[in-house]
């Protein structure tokens, strides 16, 4: 798939008609959402700039949409927040969506609730990596969302400005990640709740604690 | 990191004292959450008690953590002693704005008064020591300024109750032959105070 700028706006609409037009049974607002998206546009009017899909309309996204959706997400010079709450994303769908989305100017990005496992977040990696706004992460109530999940995220997420890691009901039992990666400034909330991180995951954080610690010691 | 959320994880008394350990000197952490963990019982609560409040010392109730504001160990219901006595020293961080005063807060409430300072050693399973046997350990010199608070902030039954142990060494500071000794010693006492429960 070209990028949108090497694309003439006939070929930019076609493409836009395939994945989004009136046969792929999305509703008239939802075309209208995306339509705006893909212009830059402002989508509410209260200037929220955050653009909301709903898993009836998600479901009858292709692999093709998602991308599609990515590559305006990633165009994009304003959008604030995505939600994507129970889209039913699977490593699939999130490898798609992610071919496409390698940057943004996103400050929320809200994925609760959905499927996908470790390729999909190997698939996010260089969208973290280059969102440099990107200050609140929602990935809850994700069984497939594991250890080796959380270590791939916090190793992408160093040095970035994300302040709130939300990972509520995931299957993350070990955090160690935390102890040798300490480069995550301006993380202010961590929320594990619901994960089996026993007593190992609080020694990893006392670990992190002691750690910061000594770094404050040493100016 | 400012909050942490540990709802059900499993975490057992090991896990949470390890974790109340590494909080000891922590100024970073000011919410904690662990509820729904069953198996954290009075042992790892006790040890969140002794971060917050460590009773050992007058000095080291002073150095407690004076950061966490919000700690929630169980879920809503019947409270143990020792968690609504968790949930007052949390509530004695929050309300005092710096650590200093948090601190002087403690040591007047939880140090100087023999009735809270019994309930303290019951809640933290040390022996009682009454305040006569934590001033013995205080210098002299200190003693007339700690007294007099003590009076200011509990009474007069408490002054009298701390008085009778403290009178002879209490004497002892008065010794009028050695002006330049007591002025020397004055300096101290008031740097001293100045730090553990000035204004």
């Amino acid at each position: 798939m070209a990028s949108l700028a090497n694309l003439t706006k006939e070929q930019v609409d076609k493409e836009f008609n395939q994945a989004f037009g009136r046969h792929t049974g999305l509703s008239k607002g939802m075309r209208k959402v995306l339509d705006i998206i893909k212009n830059n546009g402002i989508i509410s009017e209260l200037g929220e700039n955050k653009f909301v899909l709903y898993p009836a309309e998600a479901i009858l996204f292709t692999n093709q949409a998602w991308q599609l959706l990515g590559k305006y997400i990633a165009n994009h010079t304003h959008l604030d927040d995505v939600d994507l709450d129970g889209c039913s994303l699977t490593d699939q769908k999130m490898f798609a969506l992610f071919s496409g989305l390698v940057k943004s100017s996103l400050s929320e990005l809200d994925i609760r609730d959905n499927v996908f496992g470790i390729e999909g977040v190997r698939s996010m990696v260089r969208f973290l990596q280059n969102s440099p706004n990107l200050s609140y992460i929602y990935i809850m109530e994700n069984n497939n969302f594991n250890s080796e999940c959380f270590t791939v995220l916090v190793q992408a997420l160093q040095n970035t400005r994300v302040r709130r890691l939300e990972l509520e009901e995931c299957s993350i039992t070990d955090i160690s990640v935390l102890e040798a990666y300490n480069d995550l400034p301006n993380l202010h909330t961590l929320n594990l709740n619901c994960n089996k991180i026993g007593r190992g995951g609080c020694v990893s954080l006392a670990n992190l604690s002691y750690k910061k610690e000594i770094q404050d010691w040493n100016g | 990191m400012e909050w942490l959320n540990l709802d059900n994880t499993d975490i057992d008394d090991e896990g949470a004292e390890a974790l109340a350990i590494s909080l000891k000197h922590n100024t970073t952490v000011k919410t904690i959450n662990l509820r729904g963990n069953s198996n954290i019982t009075k042992i790892g609560h006790r040890a969140f008690l002794e971060v917050l409040h460590d009773m050992s010392s007058i000095e080291n109730t002073y150095n407690s953590n004076h950061t966490l504001t919000e700690m929630n160990l169980v879920d809503t219901g019947r409270k143990s002693d020792l968690i609504r006595c968790i949930d007052s020293v949390i509530r004695m961080n929050k309300k005092n704005p710096t650590s200093h005063a948090a601190g002087r807060a403690k040591v007047i409430k939880y140090q100087l008064n023999s009735q809270d300072r019994r309930d303290q050693c019951q809640l933290h399973g040390i022996g009682y020591s009454s305040i006569g046997n934590l001033l013995a350990d205080i210098d002299p010199i200190l003693l007339p300024d700690i007294l007099a608070l003590i009076g200011e902030e509990h009474g007069h039954n408490e002054l009298y109750n701390a008085l009778v142990p403290t009178a002879p060494d209490l004497m002892s500071c008065v010794n009028t032959s050695h002006g330049s000794q007591l002025s020397g010693k004055k300096r101290y006492r008031d740097n001293e105070l100045t730090r553990w429960l000035g204004h």
